[in-house]
């Protein structure tokens, strides 16, 4: 008898089949599309007729568009979710003995079986996905407000949606493979899709502990971001509008990559499949190796690192990262062991491998804890060194954020970031900049190194890092790269609670060093185009001024500066280490820098932000010996009353004194303090004054608390708070002010 | 022709078929005999492509299985545990193998169904066991497929059912040389189907033999003489078991029937009967000569 050819191969009447058999998922996905996706457009779009019946110049695109784009945290959470429950759902078949003989005695190959299920899942998600989009259209054109659609953003963001569900699914699917039931499908879906951020995150984290002198790349947080389509597609909703077509080309590209990857590794494994897996922990035993270590040793170093976090902080707490990296491997290993065989009996098997990996694991932090390749107390001698990056770091003077304390930012460079910028073309731009080959300049470099050597060396312990408490300006971190004279580079970061009158000759020398200094401020490297003025503030003049200025920043931002910039580079690369030491700013400049190609940046900038150019704000002190940019800024309308406090205008001063000898050391920095005098008076601890003339005294030679922040070689006390309150015509307000250190 | 070459299945530590050779002549019915755990259905699991061997080769009408739709359009495969939609009626299953099964006769199935009071429209979840197994034997046969493998699918069928399931096989064998193959641990189950049994003992085949040729080769002897005789007394013979009650001897004898006879009317007895022998009884033989005890093989 032949056999006509089979209708089996109608692949569509067969998806079609799969996809009417679990329909509850096409529905779920539906009801659930509706309410994020056409009703919610559908309330907004009705405040936003109000809205604009309130205010014709209300902007009502930007919700419009919000919902559609690619940033619409609900979708893609939707869309994940549902990624997650169809992966499970349409290969569940694979789990269950009886399917399994049913489905694969079918006169139907295996990638004839995949690849229905497959799409019968894609498509129970996609269509309801893509109906509730048209439901979308339909509320927007019915409400008349389609000319509001952006239909680049419309197309772009339903493929960005649609090619990063498909990544994800096609994971859970390429899990279901590898998979024998759906609990550990899941497991194994998270450990794809998490796995390559996680252990980026924990080697960064580990090697921070293991080798203090490591020196992480500014990329970190990217390099995390990237490494996987499901954090990159999460990090959609964080960049909101401000999304490059960069990074929509590298999202697409990545999407698919991960498509391509999960499907051709699905289908190859799934052609040997062995089908008695069904039911089991994993379908391919040998990949138990593949999955187990990896969770066991990272298990094992996150509980060593927590413990160790847990932990005072003190030396000895060593011990506790060793217990956290023995039970959380072995306790790791064998829960493992319980999932694979399904059977509390599981908890004995295999000790001794688990045995085996945290004894490599403790061995091998023990070596480099020790620091037996003398990783950590590398120091170059100085005739090998032919150039540096010296990027030296006080962290509480210069109020650097978490960002900065990776040290990027040198302590006389105030520029900093307020914000991450997605696009950083020069990752190691921050430490680049403080390059010199001077040799004064590499001596004091490699001084300064040693010192903090010695300073941890005293301590007995390379640990103490983690005793010092990294808030106080005596914690000092130098990040060096060193250029040797046989052509290879090595970077060092040394850390150590040494104050910074320790290190002042090494300070001096390097900021002498001509093309240390002229490399040192990042902003100058920019075009200057790509800078606008976005706010002056003053530190010594009334306490609101310090505060962004709406109508200020309206003006300022469109200004052509460059004729200010020119003059406060100058300026700026005048000042001399003794000034540093003695004077503070009496006030900051903020820029806004823009990443994009200058050629590109729109004079009017508000319009910049929303074209969503990359862009970040740095802000650079202004001294009083700065007369050229005062004079500048004279121009624009800054004029001296502007940086002067007017002494009419503190009301009071209030100090806390919890010490007899403090009253004494004030008096003796601040010329004609007298707090025993009748001008004080004393409630609890609290000494106050309405004088004048001891106001005036006491504002003259103290530093106001914003200003401390760019001073870093002036030594402040700031274990005495000064407070200071004002009357204003604009309002009442309080300001701090420490006093020098010495 | 099915052909299993040196077929060989590990499931991790644990060998379930051990380098098997078999063959599935057509037009015949193949009884997989064994114990459980013998390997039956990870045989038919192997024949029917689910499974992937080892070692070895499967071939259907020269043809290898594994992942080849055009090799299992051939057969329709019966689990032990079959599997039906959730929620689906007889009809919904029966659209569904339509599209799996080219020759699928929907029309012969309702008919099935109808004369074994099979509600078509009943949810299949709500059947017994037993109808469960006539509704899926009902689709294996109105496939019409050339081999149908089954596992177990006679166990739970009332003998009404089970003996129309025969004559629908023996119908289909007939109109257009259906091969069943079954598998079972009950050699009764098999005795009055099979052409052809195999006997899987921990996962090796120790043999595969046509039924006919292994009774004509078998038989069972009852002789009276004037004095008891014993066994030992007819050296001539091949005697695979005697059993004495009185004068009369019965011998289980393994030659040509003729032969047998002739030697025993040497001894002059005052009677000599041939009698009809049990599958039983030439299992029994045909296990001993491959060195096993019957007994211990098969439960019954």
């Amino acid at each position: 008898m032949s056999s006509k050819p089979s209708p089996s191969n109608n692949l569509w009447r067969n998806v079609w089949g799969e996809l009417r058999r679990r329909i509850w998922v096409a529905i779920c996905a539906f009801t659930v599309f509706l309410f994020v996706l056409p009703l919610s457009l559908t309330l907004t779009l009705q405040n936003e007729r109000f809205n604009l019946l309130r205010d014709s110049n209300h902007d009502w695109l930007r919700p419009l568009n919000e919902i559609f784009a690619s940033s619409h945290s609900f979708t893609v959470v939707a869309l994940i979710l549902f990624a997650c429950v169809a992966g499970l759902v349409f290969f569940s078949y694979l789990m269950n003995m009886r399917q399994v003989d049913f489905y694969h005695s079918q006169p139907r190959s295996r990638s004839c079986l995949f690849a229905e299920h497959y799409l019968a899942g894609w498509l129970s998600v996609v269509v309801p996905y893509l109906i509730s989009l048209l439901l979308c259209l339909g509320v927007t054109f019915a409400m008349g407000m389609s000319s509001g659609l952006d239909w680049v953003v419309f197309f772009i963001s339903t493929a960005i949606h649609l090619l990063c569900f498909s990544a994800i699914y096609s994971v859970f699917a390429l899990a279901a493979i590898l998979s024998g039931t759906t609990l550990l499908q899941l497991l194994l879906s998270g450990f794809l899709l998490l796995a390559a951020p996680v252990a980026i995150c924990l080697f960064r984290w580990v090697r921070s502990f293991l080798q203090p002198a490591w020196y992480p790349l500014a990329d970190f947080r990217s390099l995390v971001v990237n490494s996987s389509v499901l954090t990159r597609y999460c990090n959609q909703m964080q960049l909101g509008d401000s999304i490059t077509w960069a990074e929509v080309n590298a999202l697409i590209a990545t999407a698919v990559v991960w498509i391509a990857a999960a499907l051709i590794l699905a289908l190859l494994l799934y052609r040997r499949r062995p089908l008695e897996c069904a039911g089991r922990a994993l379908a391919f035993s040998r990949t138990r190796v593949l999955f187990k270590y990896p969770i066991v040793i990272f298990a094992s170093l996150l509980l060593g690192l927590l413990l160790h976090e847990i932990g005072d902080w003190s030396g000895s707490t060593n011990i506790w990262y060793f217990v956290g990296v023995i039970l959380g491997g072995i306790i790791a290993a064998q829960a493992i062991e319980v999932l694979y065989v399904f059977d509390i009996h599981g908890l004995f098997r295999k000790w001794w491998a688990s045995v085996l990996v945290v004894a490599l694991l403790c061995c091998g932090s023990y070596l480099l804890l020790s620091d037996i390749f003398v990783y950590n107390r590398y120091i170059p001698d100085t005739v090998e060194v032919v150039a540096v990056d010296t990027n030296l770091s006080v962290l509480a003077e210069l109020g650097q954020n978490d960002y900065l304390m990776e040290a990027y930012s040198p302590p006389y460079v105030p520029g900093y970031r307020d914000e991450e910028s997605p696009l950083v073309l020069d990752k190691n731009i921050l430490l680049a900049r403080s390059h010199s080959t001077d040799q004064s300049a590499i001596a004091a470099t490699v001084a300064i190194a040693q010192k903090i050597l010695e300073q941890q060396k005293e301590e007995d312990d390379i640990q103490q890092l983690y005793s010092t408490d990294m808030d106080t300006h005596t914690y000092t971190r130098l990040t060096v790269r060193y250029y040797l004279a046989d052509g290879s580079e090595k970077v060092r970061q040394y850390q150590g609670a040494i104050d910074i009158c320790q290190i002042k000759e090494e300070i001096d020398l390097l900021l002498t060093a001509d093309d240390y200094r002229n490399n040192l401020y990042a902003l100058f490297g920019y075009d200057s185009q790509q800078i606008r003025l976005a706010n002056v503030s003053s530190f010594v003049g009334e306490w609101d001024r310090s505060y962004y200025d709406t109508s200020a920043f309206q003006r300022l931002i469109n200004l052509d500066i460059d004729a200010l910039l020119e003059t406060y580079a100058q300026d700026l690369r005048n000042l001399q280490p003794e000034e540093l030491r003695t004077d503070y700013p009496i006030g900051q400049l903020s820029f806004v820098i823009f990443e994009s190609d200058p050629g590109i940046i729109p004079k009017t900038v508000i319009d910049s932000y929303t074209l969503n150019c990359d862009y970040r704000t740095v802000d650079y002190p202004l001294y009083a010996s700065m007369h050229n940019t005062l004079a500048a800024l004279g121009d624009l309308g800054y004029d001296d009353t502007y940086w002067r406090l007017d002494p009419a205008s503190a009301a009071r001063i209030q100090i806390r004194i919890d010490k007899e000898e403090e009253i004494s050391y004030l008096e003796s920095i601040i010329p004609g303090l007298d707090m025993d005098s009748d001008a004080w008076s004393v409630t609890d601890d609290y000494y106050s004054t309405v004088d004048t003339a001891q106001i005036v005294a006491i504002i003259q030679h103290c530093i106001p608390s914003s200003a401390g922040y760019f001073a870093p070689l002036l030594e402040v006390n700031y274990n005495i708070d000064i407070e200071v309150y004002y009357s204003t015509p604009e309002g009442n307000g309080y300001a701090y002010f420490y006093p020098p250190a010495h | 022709m099915i052909e299993g070459k040196s077929l060989t299945k590990r499931f991790g530590e644990i060998v379930a078929l051990d380098k098997v050779d078999v063959q599935m002549k057509e037009g015949q019915v193949f009884g997989l005999l064994g114990t459980n755990g013998s390997g039956k259905s990870t045989m038919l699991r192997l024949l029917s492509g689910i499974l992937m061997q080892d070692e070895g080769e499967i071939l259907i009408d020269g043809q290898p299985v594994f992942d080849n739709p055009r090799a299992k359009r051939n057969f329709f495969y019966i689990s032990d545990d079959q599997f039906f939609f959730a929620n689906a009626t007889p009809e919904d299953m029966a659209h569904y193998w339509q599209t799996q099964y080219a020759m699928f006769d929907q029309a012969g199935f309702f008919q099935l169904l109808d004369a074994f009071h099979l509600n078509r429209r009943r949810r299949i979840n709500t059947f017994s066991k037993g109808m469960k197994k006539q509704l899926i034997l009902f689709a294996a046969v109105a496939a019409n497929t050339r081999y149908i493998l089954c596992d177990e699918s006679f166990d739970g069928l009332d003998p009404v059912v089970r003996q129309a399931v025969k004559s629908l096989f023996a119908d289909r064998m007939a109109e257009r040389g259906l091969t069943p193959i079954i598998a079972s641990h009950s050699l009764r189950e098999l005795e009055d189907i099979c052409d052809t049994i195999g006997l899987l003992h921990n996962g090796k085949l120790l043999l595969s033999r046509d039924l006919v040729e292994m009774k004509q080769n078998v038989h069972k002897v009852q002789a009276a003489f004037a004095e008891p005789l014993q066994a030992v007394h007819f050296p001539q013979l091949n005697i695979i078991s005697a059993k004495n009650s009185g004068r009369v001897i019965t011998l289980v004898v393994r030659g040509d029937a003729q032969q047998i006879q002739d030697k025993i009317l040497e001894y002059n007895p005052l009677f000599v009967e041939l009698l009809p022998l049990t599958l039983e009884e030439v299992f029994i033989s045909e296990t001993e000569v491959v060195g096993y005890e019957f007994k211990t093989l098969t439960l019954q």
